[in-house]
């Protein structure tokens, strides 16, 4: 272990007390949170980060990079020595601890160039390691990258992101029991181009994991929760306007501390969320970026780190929370309908979609097997969640794209597809309000030469999923919130404007509001947090 | 008619040698990051494209089309390609910021171009110089608003500046022209290529990574609209009053950027992508709806040196034909005020490309990469852009056709006034 020079100590009760405006030190207007002083713990050069506060209160684990690359640190707040645990020629970051007083932190190196890492990629992945006491043990190692780890309250297990397995821009979430010989499993799988969850943490009483999440490309980072052994349930914490991410549990379960940014604040900032109402409130730190910030063991503080110096450095600010507004009285809202409102139905050697109330729309034949049905009733979802189902096989990949089922708008000629990529893998896709494509791309290329089934859900806050035979595919988007009006037309087995043939046979559509039978739908707040759930 | 055409080449050659006419140019567009996980024999890669012999090499490779302007992508994935003293911190290696999506592509997803020594984009300017090429850096705007799959370090320490929407949404990564701090710090990255010794600055505007002037709902601009009409700016990101009034912001920054480029005391010549272009007469124009550019009134008022299509909107029913008329609009607009490149693409993401005349002609990739080159020239444009001159993706007989005619019948200019060629006057 190293002991860092009397520089980079600072003594708490001598520290600056910064200019944290205090007569500013003020919230958002809808609930009043402030920090009331705030102190600097770190100074020096370089930056300090990642503050993770001990469960006895005594130290705050960080990470610094003073030398250079990321190591890890511990301060102890008592008299501010600072004592690096983890200094070596690798990368050490994100420490946590677990509740015996130990750390768990991500580690990891590229030794060369891609091309000499290619040949040997095991040596430079980041992985996951356990200090204790001075002894330091391999959780996890590999060609990927495992980073953001919290541990569980009762110390069993470590959830953390992880790239393994991953193909596009992604991570996904992953718990690995700290027992000898426990198993990496992953439990929140998503995969594709700017998907990912990353910073998982479980509540303190152990039911509900919280992490932050990201849906493509026009999505911001927005904080989930679920229940721990239901991730695929996950309720939306933060609004889709804000960028929102590190969020950290109060020691009482009852708020979030992340870092945010919304529209007209000044940077990077501190937000607290109570989970019951979802108000939120912005902490006023003063100038510069505030960042990741945690929670004393007693809830009355918060580290967080700062850059009101030109680097980060870790502050402690105390709290004064009132109690956090009611939960909004949100009228009982209508019972959700799930309703299959046009199916393909075989009449009299010919096709129709048989709506929910018995009408038939007659299919016009079209070029080899295609069909096309005008006005078909009941798919004016407006901005209601619904699905699109289709059984369908695919005889061969043409090189180009290859429509399955298409919805005809006003609103947008290609309003909601299910089609085949060029490159073989199956998408469904809907539209953001102002037309903009959102879809979703299944993990592998479609099997051929046999029928099998894609669901494409459009849930009500905008997100799009996919399942192939049932399963959930890693992809995930978010922002299609287009308002359907009434069909124009309903294509299958080609697009509207009789293009992109498809290689092979629609044998089964069914189209509807709401969701089918056994499609986790979305949670909702209170649900999540309300008295007795989950 | 092809033998009339490489006769009145042959012609147009000798008589543009005598008066010293411009070499008609071949600029290509260059990426390390398409060449990095090439494999040769035995699974090996054949480019390591963060030294400076695996930039050699592509190079090399690159020259194969006939390319004398090398425009090498300076940033990619919001990270630079170089040594940036802008761009330093936050750490983009993943997963040092938690908020960058690690890439896990083989090889794509471990490059650190901008940690290479020696400093990537100086090694290959300096190569191109040393080899007689015009040294450029192929400048992306949805890097010039940064952001891609991943976000600018500079961005993501300054949400403040980032866009925001009609309905308050902000967009992570996307900082707004609008803020004379996200001005200033594009210019201080424009300094960075300068001191590398880039003599060309090639801004596509077709790689916009997703923004729009639906992103431009920020506070100057929604003062200044406010200042301007004394009402709200319409809630429609479309509608081409606000994309007329985004693109006024667009073009002081452009306006900006060409001072800067002057005041190095070099001669260093602007070029704007534009892409999905029709007939100026027709309609809207895309880039200006899409990117919130105006690329004609850059054109006026001299503000860029060179136009270089990107790709053009042809009638697969008259590919060629509607091909020519849409070179010669642009050229006539172009005319006696900046540079004209045209494309010679087989990048067919846009269904615009080499591959696509193929499919509505029934030509073979040489054949339609002649004719869209001699096009080029005959319609009186300074030279050709190939886009994505990745490996391989130019076939040998396709670089054998190009050097022939860059080398021969389309080696210098045509003059304005030189008579035209036979397949011309018929039209």
């Amino acid at each position: 272990m190293t002991k860092l020079g009397a520089g980079s100590r600072v003594a708490g009760a001598a520290a600056c007390v910064l200019a944290c405006g205090l007569a500013g030190c003020r919230s958002a207007a809808e609930w009043d949170c402030r920090c009331v002083s705030a102190v600097a713990l770190t100074a020096g050069a370089g930056n300090d980060t990642e503050a993770a506060w001990s469960p006895d209160g005594r130290r705050v684990a960080f990470q610094t990079d003073r030398k250079g690359d990321p190591d890890i640190a511990v301060l102890d707040v008592s008299d501010g020595s600072v004592t690096v645990i983890d200094g070596g020629p690798d990368y050490a970051c994100y420490p946590a601890w677990t509740p015996g007083g130990g750390l768990v932190y991500a580690s990891g190196r590229q030794a060369g160039t891609a091309a000499q890492t290619a040949a040997a990629p095991e040596a430079s992945g980041t992985g996951l390691r356990l200090w204790t006491a001075g002894q330091t043990r391999v959780l996890t190692q590999g060609g990927w990258r495992d980073y953001t780890p919290s541990v569980s309250p009762d110390g069993a297990a470590v959830t953390y992101a992880s790239t393994r397995g991953n193909t596009g821009n992604s991570a996904a979430l992953w718990r690995l029991p700290l027992a000898a010989g426990g198993e990496a499993a992953c439990v929140l799988p998503l995969d594709g181009g700017s998907v990912g969850a990353t910073q998982p943490s479980l509540s303190p009483d152990g039911r509900l994991l919280l992490w932050t999440q990201q849906r493509g490309v026009w999505d911001n980072w927005r904080l989930y929760a679920a229940p721990a052994g239901r991730l695929a349930e996950g309720l939306a914490l933060t609004p889709a306007s804000m960028s929102a991410y590190a969020p950290r549990w109060s020691p009482d379960g009852r708020l979030i501390a992340f870092t945010g940014f919304r529209a007209g604040d000044p940077g990077w900032g501190l937000y607290i969320q109570d989970v019951r109402s979802g108000a939120l409130a912005r902490l006023e730190t003063g100038p510069g970026n505030a960042r990741s910030p945690c929670w004393s063991p007693d809830g009355r503080e918060l580290v967080f780190e700062n850059n009101r110096t030109g680097v980060y450095k870790l502050y402690r600010a105390r709290l004064r929370i009132t109690p956090a507004p009611l939960p909004p009285d949100v009228p009982a809202a209508a019972a959700q309908t799930d309703r299959v409102e046009a199916r393909l139905v075989d009449v009299d050697g010919g096709f129709a979609l048989a709506a929910a109330d018995g009408a038939r729309t007659a299919a016009v034949r079209q070029e080899g097997p295609a069909l096309r049905f005008e006005a078909p009733r009941g798919l004016d979802f407006g901005g209601e969640p619904f699905f699109v189902r289709v059984t369908l096989t695919v005889r061969r990949f043409t090189g180009d794209t290859m429509i399955a089922a298409v919805g005809h708008y006003d609103e947008h000629p290609l309003g909601w597809q299910v089609f085949v990529r060029a490159n073989g893998t199956l998408c469904f896709s809907a539209r953001q309000a102002d037309g903009t494509y959102v879809g979703v791309e299944s993990d592998l290329p479609a099997p051929r030469g046999r029928p099998f089934d894609v669901l494409g859900i459009r849930d009500a806050d905008g997100g799009i999923r996919l399942f192939i035979d049932g399963v959930q595919q890693r992809q995930q988007a978010a922002g299609a919130l287009l308002r359907y009006g009434p069909a124009r037309r309903v294509c299958l087995g080609q697009q509207w404007n009789g293009g992109l043939r498809l290689e092979g046979a629609v044998s089964a559509f069914a189209c509807g509001r709401g969701y089918p039978d056994g499609v986790p739908r979305l949670m909702t707040r209170d649900r999540l947090f309300g008295e007795g759930t989950p | 008619m092809m033998r009339r055409c490489m006769l009145w080449g042959c012609l147009a050659v000798a008589a543009a040698a005598c008066s010293g006419a411009d070499r008609f140019e071949a600029a290509a567009l260059v990426d390390s990051f398409d060449f990095a996980n090439v494999k040769a024999e035995q699974g090996r890669l054949r480019f390591d494209t963060e030294t400076a012999e695996g930039n050699l090499a592509v190079l090399e490779h690159v020259r194969l089309t006939g390319a004398d302007t090398i425009l090498w992508r300076n940033c990619g994935g919001a990270t630079l390609r170089y040594l940036s003293a802008e761009e330093r911190e936050p750490r983009v290696v993943a997963p040092l910021d938690k908020r960058r999506l690690p890439d896990n592509r083989p090889v794509y997803g471990w490059l650190r171009y901008y940690e290479a020594e020696p400093d990537i984009l100086r090694t290959a300017l300096e190569a191109c110089r040393a080899r007689g090429l015009r040294a450029g850096v192929h400048w992306p705007f949805e890097e010039t608003h940064w952001a891609s799959w991943t976000l600018g370090a500079w961005n993501l320490e300054h949400p403040q500046f980032w866009g925001v929407t009609a309905e308050g949404k902000v967009w992570p990564g996307r900082c707004s022209l609008a803020w004379p701090e996200v001005v200033a710090h594009k210019l201080r990255l424009a300094d960075e290529l300068l001191e590398r010794g880039m003599d060309h600055l090639f801004i596509d505007t077709w790689r916009n990574g997703g923004w729009d002037p639906r992103f431009e709902y920020v506070g100057p601009e929604v003062e200044r609209w406010r200042r301007t009409f004394g009402t709200e700016p319409p809630a429609d990101a479309k509608d081409p009053r606000w994309c007329a009034f985004v693109a006024e912001t667009t073009h002081a920054y452009f306006v900006a950027l060409r001072q800067r480029l002057d005041a190095s005391g070099r001669k260093v010549r602007l070029i704007i992508g534009i892409s999905g272009v029709g007939l100026l007469a027709d309609g809207p124009d895309d880039t200006l709806l899409t990117r919130g550019v105006d690329w004609r009134r850059l054109v006026r008022e001299g503000v860029v040196d060179a136009v270089a299509v990107m790709h053009v909107k042809w009638d697969v029913a008259r590919p060629f034909d509607s091909t020519r008329e849409i070179y010669g609009g642009v050229a006539s607009f172009c005319r006696g005020r900046c540079q004209t490149l045209f494309p010679v693409t087989m990048y067919d993401y846009t269904k615009l490309g080499i591959p696509s005349y193929q499919k509505a002609t029934g030509q073979t990739a040489p054949r339609v990469a002649a004719e869209l080159l001699q096009l080029a020239w005959a319609c009186g444009g300074d030279g050709i852009v190939m886009e994505c001159v990745d490996y391989g993706n130019y076939t040998p007989e396709t670089c054998a056709e190009l050097r022939r005619l860059l080398d021969g019948p389309c080696r210098f200019k045509r003059d304005a006034g030189q008579e035209r060629l036979p397949n011309e006057q018929k039209k």
